[in-house]
């Protein structure tokens, strides 16, 4: 028969051949080369803020000002940009919003004891505010060769904005595993006293969880504008639901049933396969964020019957 | 006195409402063990606590090895080479064992980089060396039971090599052997210079264990003792401050003889299959080890766990309870063991929480009725002695006796047949604790059957008419209480032959209930 | 900050009152920057605006108050429009509309509560899916996002927001009324009080009989409903189904709740307080578009001020 854990893994497995099986019938187009650099394209745009986000839900918070962190950032970016400011000092000041955001966060949470939801949803709310004070809604085109490198360069045929994912990727990778301050984020997020009574200095990592956060936003940013010369008003906060699925996926194919990095930025690639091959079909964008929303319920929800974890006392 | 490692003086910490800690001197000898003593809430988890860094304290100095501690914090105590095992579980639930063991005291590579290997190597070899226990050092911990769970954390602070090592109640989930053992391993310490608190109740360990005892009460310490010096006697008086002797039960024999509540075949998580006959007006105890599956059985019998039975008949009616609502309709109340979580609406005050299970006696179409509903919380607080400034008071100040009182009495407002209670003095002081048993008794004259369930062999002698024992999951023996001795229910519960016979077997026994009765586990 | 909230006085004053503090402030700012702010026309203006999210505001209340929360009612309220207008559209009459735009909200309320409450969902994934799916089908309903005008309409869907009952307008007494039966049955009837219980104590609120799930389901369920009625508002208001509508109420209202916990002495979620809360969010509003804020940055000052009522209800608890 089979366990539990081997069961629960039937969800993301149903769920992939699903979905590639039907895109694949749909538009057999949906897995050529040259398709595939597009669904990277999206990806990269979903995987980073993506690992963010399972950084912090690991160490027992959530953020969902992510979007306006990284929407905030590429408009004042793009703004300073077009006041003349050199691109390296844009990029700066860039990082420091971002790094400023998450210490923001970071403290209402952990020193204030403000829950993370009601904490972020105000900062988002703010941070959304000022991105479309700056933008006034619409398209802040971001004139740089260095954005410019980013969409189209590329070296080993492998496009520039797929190396910063990558370079991301396992510089994220090799901190939460081969060094122990992956293991700190998990003893928080997996039981808080035991870590106090350890030792370790839980206020500082949750800190240090958002810092990522926020610098990993900065990094989104610059994808963001790189992909796009420019950033499209609220393209984050459009894509916010993307990004929760993508973490939510990797949760439901972890096996130790915990959110995590890599199962993050392997949600991401689902989720951007997913919306590139609908788009391919010639579905609606709006659809997409249905399917997206019906996916996550699915997801949470499939993985946590499956983990028999739903409590039945009336 | 340069022998002194640990000196701690003045030490002052108020919590809301109460002194926890007043004027505390506490002083550790190089090498000694010192047991720390007292009743529940006499200050002594909230010392170590203190002394750990976890609470901060209002006033008071710290010294180690004669120097001063300015910053009292768990981080920095920890690195002056104080470790701690506290009774709560303080593991990492996807860590292994190896993972866990060495949390922040990594083997590094290059000084960043994770030696994994190496870790998980020398943390199974010093489980196998020092515990004597052959297990994968990969093991997840979610995967290990109780008293595993609790090797690695002893394991994990020997590796610490501290200098002062703190067990709070460490032996609460062992078993005879794994006792034993940790008694050998403290005696090993010892003789290593490693000095040791060592927080218990149980009084024969302390005996066996200690060198000196501090004891303390109602937040104050009351006496500093050899332990060589000191009969038990004068140990329990010195806890007590004389006061509070143990009253000795005599009515008993309200057994009726018609059964209330007629149960057979019985199954649920940790019960294989169990009967059981409560008999109208009596207290029915329930006596197992760790794990025998009595643990559960509230939760069963009053709805909250999923259960199966061949027949559950209620006064010769059957009767289906799928979750607390059904019973408290059919007048069965239940006082369960986690009073904060499960019992208590923290939030509530004394009179809401006196009417919450009974609203509808206390509101006329659902509007509620305030002023009944207070000159009936009042009534119960008079009747019970419970202390409180009014019926308005918040019940998270009150102590937890008095709240364990409002508890019951929230049961009085209905007209209970049955009242199921989960070791209802858990956590609570000697004195209250005979309140509540005087409380317990007058409701069983008044003809309230109860199901008492409770590990402590004098909770059973003061209280029951008979006792069912329940080892692995099953009802073995249903004794009455009468001339019970502790080592023939003990006998029962563990399922030996002859009195005393060697723990080996009894642990076996237990080893086969597994962690929690629960049965296949393994994945 | 420690002293100040130890010692009391004028900080301690601060932050017992802060929210009353706020709403003066705010009106004698904006009053002082622009006279027309506290004539009776302008008054008229903030409680209309509060009608609509005041019975948002209490739906999240509920939610908050089982340590939920709803993210899904601004959807509702643009969704309710949508097919009201859609209805009329297709000469539907006016009850009939009404009636299937409250349907609408129980069935985004019922979701909600079948999620969270029987399969234990987290609220904010399950309502935040909730959301962006509705607004998915809000889009596609409307053709990626066109407003369906219905200025000629003689059904009387305008006049919902137009009547006046003894000089008072409609959607004001509604304010009134919905907000009073809140209050009535929070604290003073038996299901207030297990509402209340449920929300402190999980385990102890099963163990004292009461059905949790029940009070957790029924909160998101009314939670949709009380949207819906927003949406008929709002679809009265502009007399269109206008597609994402909601969601500018949606922030409002959650600060509104928010605010209400943070004005209880029992700290938690309340009626009164959420319809106070609510009435100084809408002045804030109304003050900002006055003043000419730019409506760009009216979500940074939304933020702002909640973060501000979070950050003292943090430092009063100390």
């Amino acid at each position: 028969m089979l366990s539990k854990s081997n069961l629960r893994m039937l969800l993301p497995a149903i769920l992939v051949i699903v979905t590639f099986g039907l895109l694949y019938a749909e538009t057999p187009s949906f897995l050529s080369l040259s398709n595939i650099g597009n669904v990277m394209s999206f990806t990269s745009l979903i995987a980073i803020p993506a690992m963010g986000l399972a950084i912090v839900m690991l160490t027992g918070m959530f953020d969902l000002s992510f979007v306006g962190v990284i929407g905030l950032s590429s408009v004042l970016t793009s703004f300073l940009l077009q006041n003349g400011v050199p691109v390296w000092i844009c990029l700066v000041t860039a990082l420091v919003l971002c790094l400023a955001c998450g210490l923001l966060n970071s403290f209402l949470i952990v020193n204030m004891k403000i829950h993370p939801w009601l904490t972020t949803i105000a900062t988002m709310l703010m941070l959304l505010g000022l991105e479309k004070f700056i933008s006034k809604g619409n398209y802040v085109p971001a004139p740089s060769p260095l954005f410019d490198a980013i969409r189209f360069g590329s070296f080993l045929e492998i496009p520039a904005a797929l190396w910063i994912v990558f370079a991301t990727l396992a510089v994220v990778l090799v901190v939460m595993h081969t060094t122990p301050y992956g293991g700190y984020l998990y003893a928080v997020g997996g039981n808080i006293e035991a870590a106090k009574k350890a030792g370790l200095k839980v206020k500082w990592i949750q800190y240090a969880a958002f810092l990522a956060m926020g610098g990993l936003c900065w990094v989104s940013s610059v994808l963001y504008l790189g992909q796009l010369s420019g950033y499209p008003s609220e393209s984050a906060y459009i894509n916010q639901l993307s990004v929760i699925l993508a973490v939510y996926f990797g949760l439901a194919i972890s096996r130790k049933n915990v959110v995590n990095v890599l199962g993050a930025f392997v949600g991401a690639l689902y989720v951007g396969f997913l919306a590139n091959g609908l788009g391919l079909m010639g579905v609606q964008s709006y659809w997409i964020k249905m399917v997206e929303g019906v996916l996550v319920i699915f997801v949470v929800l499939g993985n946590s019957i499956l983990r028999g974890d739903i409590v039945t006392y009336e | 006195m340069d022998n002194v490692i640990l000196e701690a003086r003045g030490i002052n910490k108020r919590f809301p409402g109460v002194n926890a800690l007043n004027d505390v001197h506490f002083s550790l000898n190089r090498g000694e063990v010192r047991a720390l003593m007292g009743k529940n809430g006499a200050g002594k988890s909230t010392l170590i606590k203190t002394i750990t860094g976890v609470y901060p304290f209002d006033s008071g100095e710290v010294y180690l090895d004669g120097e001063r501690i300015r910053d009292v914090t768990p981080y920095n105590m920890h690195h002056y080479g104080i470790g701690a095992i506290y009774q709560e579980n303080d593991l990492i639930p996807y860590f292994t064992i190896g993972q866990s063991m060495f949390l922040n005291n990594e083997y590094r590579r290059a000084g960043i980089f994770l030696n994994s290997r190496r870790m998980h190597r020398e943390a199974g070899e010093l489980m196998k060396r020092v515990l004597d226990v052959d297990i994968d050092p990969y093991t997840t911990i979610d995967n290990l039971n109780v008293s595993q769970k609790q090797l690695v954390q002893i394991a994990t602070q020997l590796f610490y090599k501290s200098k002062i090592l703190i067990f709070d109640e460490p032996t609460a989930s062992l078993s005879s052997t794994e006792i034993e053992k940790l008694f050998a391993i403290i005696e090993k310490l010892k003789n290593d210079g490693v000095s040791i608190i060592y927080i218990s109740h149980r009084l024969e360990e302390v005996f066996h264990i200690s060198d000196t005892i501090t004891v303390m009460k109602d937040g104050c310490k009351v006496a500093d003792l050899v332990t060589k010096d000191i009969t038990e006697a004068e140990l329990i008086s010195a806890m007590t401050g004389g006061a509070d002797a143990d009253e000795e039960f005599t009515s008993r024999g309200r057994d009726s003889g018609r059964v209330s509540l007629r149960i057979r075949k019985l199954k649920a998580e940790g019960i294989k299959s169990l009967d059981l006959d409560l008999h109208e007006g009596e207290i029915l105890g329930v006596f197992g080890a760790e794990g025998a599956g009595q643990e559960n059985l509230s939760n069963i019998l009053y709805g909250v766990a999923k259960h199966e039975a061949e027949l559950f008949e209620l006064n010769g009616k059957p009767v289906t309870i799928k979750k607390p609502k059904d019973a408290i309709k059919l007048n069965i109340g239940c006082v369960p063991r986690d009073r904060k979580r499960e019992g208590m609406i923290s939030d509530f005050s004394v009179a809401e929480n006196v009417t919450i299970a009974n609203m509808g006696k206390f509101s006329a179409r659902s509007w509620v009725k305030k002023k009944l509903e207070h000159a009936e919380a009042g009534k119960m607080v008079e009747k019970l002695a419970v202390k409180t400034p009014s019926t308005s008071t918040i019940i998270r100040t009150l102590s937890g006796g008095n709240q364990q009182k409002v508890i019951i009495a929230r049961w009085l407002t209905l007209d209970l047949s049955i009242l199921i209670l989960d070791y209802p003095t858990s956590g609570i002081d000697v004195h209250a604790k005979n309140e509540v048993y005087r409380i317990l008794r007058t409701l069983a004259d008044n003809g309230t059957s109860m199901i008492l369930i409770t590990p402590e062999y004098d909770e059973i002698k003061s209280l029951c008419d008979r006792v069912v024992v329940i080892r692995n999951g099953e009802a073995v023996a249903v004794l009455p209480v009468k001339d019970l001795s502790e080592s023939t229910l003990l006998t029962h519960a563990i399922g030996m032959g002859g009195e005393k016979e060697s723990g080996e077997q009894a642990e076996a026994v237990l080893a086969a209930s597994g962690p929690r009765g629960g049965g296949n586990h393994a994945e | 900050m420690n002293s100040m909230t130890k010692q009391g006085g004028a900080g301690r004053f601060v932050l017992d009152y802060f929210a009353y503090i706020t709403l003066f402030v705010a009106v004698i700012f904006f009053s002082a920057v622009n006279s027309d702010y506290l004539s009776l026309g302008n008054l008229r203006e903030i409680l209309m605006w509060a009608s609509i999210t005041t019975p948002i505001a209490l739906g999240i209340m509920l939610t908050l108050g089982l340590r939920g929360i709803d993210m899904s009612p601004g959807t509702t309220v643009g969704l309710t429009g949508i097919v009201m207008a859609l209805m009329i559209q297709a000469k539907y009459g006016l009850a009939s509309a009404i009636l299937v735009g409250c349907l609408i909200g129980l069935a985004v309320g019922a979701l909600n509560a079948v999620l969270v409450a029987r399969f234990n969902l987290e609220p904010l994934i399950a309502t935040l899916s909730m959301m962006f799916i509705g607004s998915s089908i809000e889009r596609a309903l409307t053709r990626g996002g066109l407003p369906i005008y219905l200025y000629g309409e003689k059904v009387g869907l305008g006049k919902i927001f137009r009547t006046d009952i003894l000089s008072i307008p409609l959607p004001i007494w509604f304010l009134v009324v919905l907000t009073c039966v809140f209050y009535l049955v929070l604290d003073k009837t038996a299901y207030g009080r297990k509402f209340y219980a449920s929300g402190a104590s999980l385990r102890g609120s099963v163990n004292a009989g009461i059905s949790i799930r029940t009070y957790i389901a029924g909160a998101y369920i009314i939670s949709g409903l009380t949207a819906a009625l927003a949406g008929v508002l709002v679809a009265s208001q502009v007399r269109s189904g206008q597609p994402l509508v909601g969601q500018s109420f949606l922030w409002d209202s959650i600060g509104a709740a928010f605010i209400s916990r943070f004005l209880s002495r029992r700290d938690r979620p309340n009626a009164l307080g959420t319809a106070f809360g609510a009435i100084l969010f809408a002045s804030i509003h109304v003050g900002l578009t006055l003043v000419g804020v730019q409506f760009y940055l009216r979500n940074f000052f939304l933020g702002l001020i909640i973060l501000i009522i979070l950050l003292a209800a943090s430092l009063r608890s100390r």
